[in-house]
């Protein structure tokens, strides 16, 4: 029963995770310029590496395994922000424009 | 020879690097020669990379309260831009703010410009001198408000007080 419902658990977090993997490649797709493409990287990586995690650290029934992968999202976090950060940073002293609506 | 590394700041260093390997080799000791060689190097970069002194250190309380505003924070910031993506119309108006801060702290101030790029609608890019420019696509006065708000938190964090706050 309980383990049911663990399981029932880890498999929303893991689809609610995927779900914002999915959205973060659109908005790469989709968006039209450079900054508004990091906006959709950074932040569905945040959230949905988050989500995975939280599911899979339920399933590993061990303390250290889930601290490993929350380090791991940490890591993630700060590597994908430094990279936006000079990424974007670069992209604005190089004089690439911001993409302005019509 | 080179004291600055055989200091309680580095031996310091040396112990928190030492623990993150052995949290990511889950507790084995068989490659302890890779993780000797990685810890050295880890220690020997922040310590010249990170500005030395006092000024400012990671508070316990400031953790706890910056966590659940940072957990929240994401999933908000997640859920906005994953709408913008999806949605037929992508709803994009994007307009680049300057913040001014009071943070002095380079360190408080780098990592105030790479979480505005975690919070919704924000991407923290270049920063000038106390000055972030920030990517909004949710306008200027959003944009203005939540790193108000991000700044007194990461004050709070870093166990700053502020000038010219109240």
């Amino acid at each position: 029963m309980i383990s049911s419902l663990v399981n029932i658990a880890s498999i929303l977090f893991v689809v609610a995770g995927a779900f914002f993997f999915l959205a973060g490649t659109v908005g790469l797709l989709r968006f039209p310029d450079v900054y508004t493409r990091l906006h959709s990287l950074t932040k569905a990586d945040n959230t949905g590496l988050g989500l995975v995690v939280v599911g899979l650290a339920i399933q590993s029934g061990s303390v250290l395994a889930a601290l490993k992968m929350i380090l791991a999202w940490l890591f993630v976090l700060v590597s994908g922000a430094t990279a936006a950060h000079l990424i974007s940073t670069t992209a604005l002293k190089g004089g690439i424009r911001v993409w302005r609506k019509e | 020879m080179l004291p600055q590394y055989f200091t309680r700041r580095a031996a310091l260093h040396a112990l928190v690097f030492s623990g993150l390997w052995l949290l990511l080799t889950g507790g084995d000791f068989g490659t302890w020669y890779l993780g000797a060689v990685a810890v050295a190097a880890a220690t020997v970069v922040s310590i010249r990379l990170f500005p030395e002194g006092p000024g400012w250190r990671w508070t316990v309380g400031g953790t706890v309260r910056f966590a659940p505003f940072f957990v929240r924070q994401s999933i908000s910031g997640g859920f906005d831009v994953a709408l913008r993506a999806i949605r037929p119309s992508m709803p994009l108006d994007p307009e680049l703010v300057e913040y001014e801060t009071s943070l002095e702290n380079p360190t408080a101030l780098a990592f105030m410009a790479n979480v505005v790029s975690l919070l919704p609608g924000t991407l923290g890019t270049e920063v000038k001198g106390r000055r972030i420019v920030i990517h909004s696509l949710v306008g200027a006065r959003r944009a203005t408000d939540g790193a108000r708000d991000l700044e007194t938190r990461v004050a709070d964090l870093f166990g700053l007080s502020r000038e010219g706050s109240a």
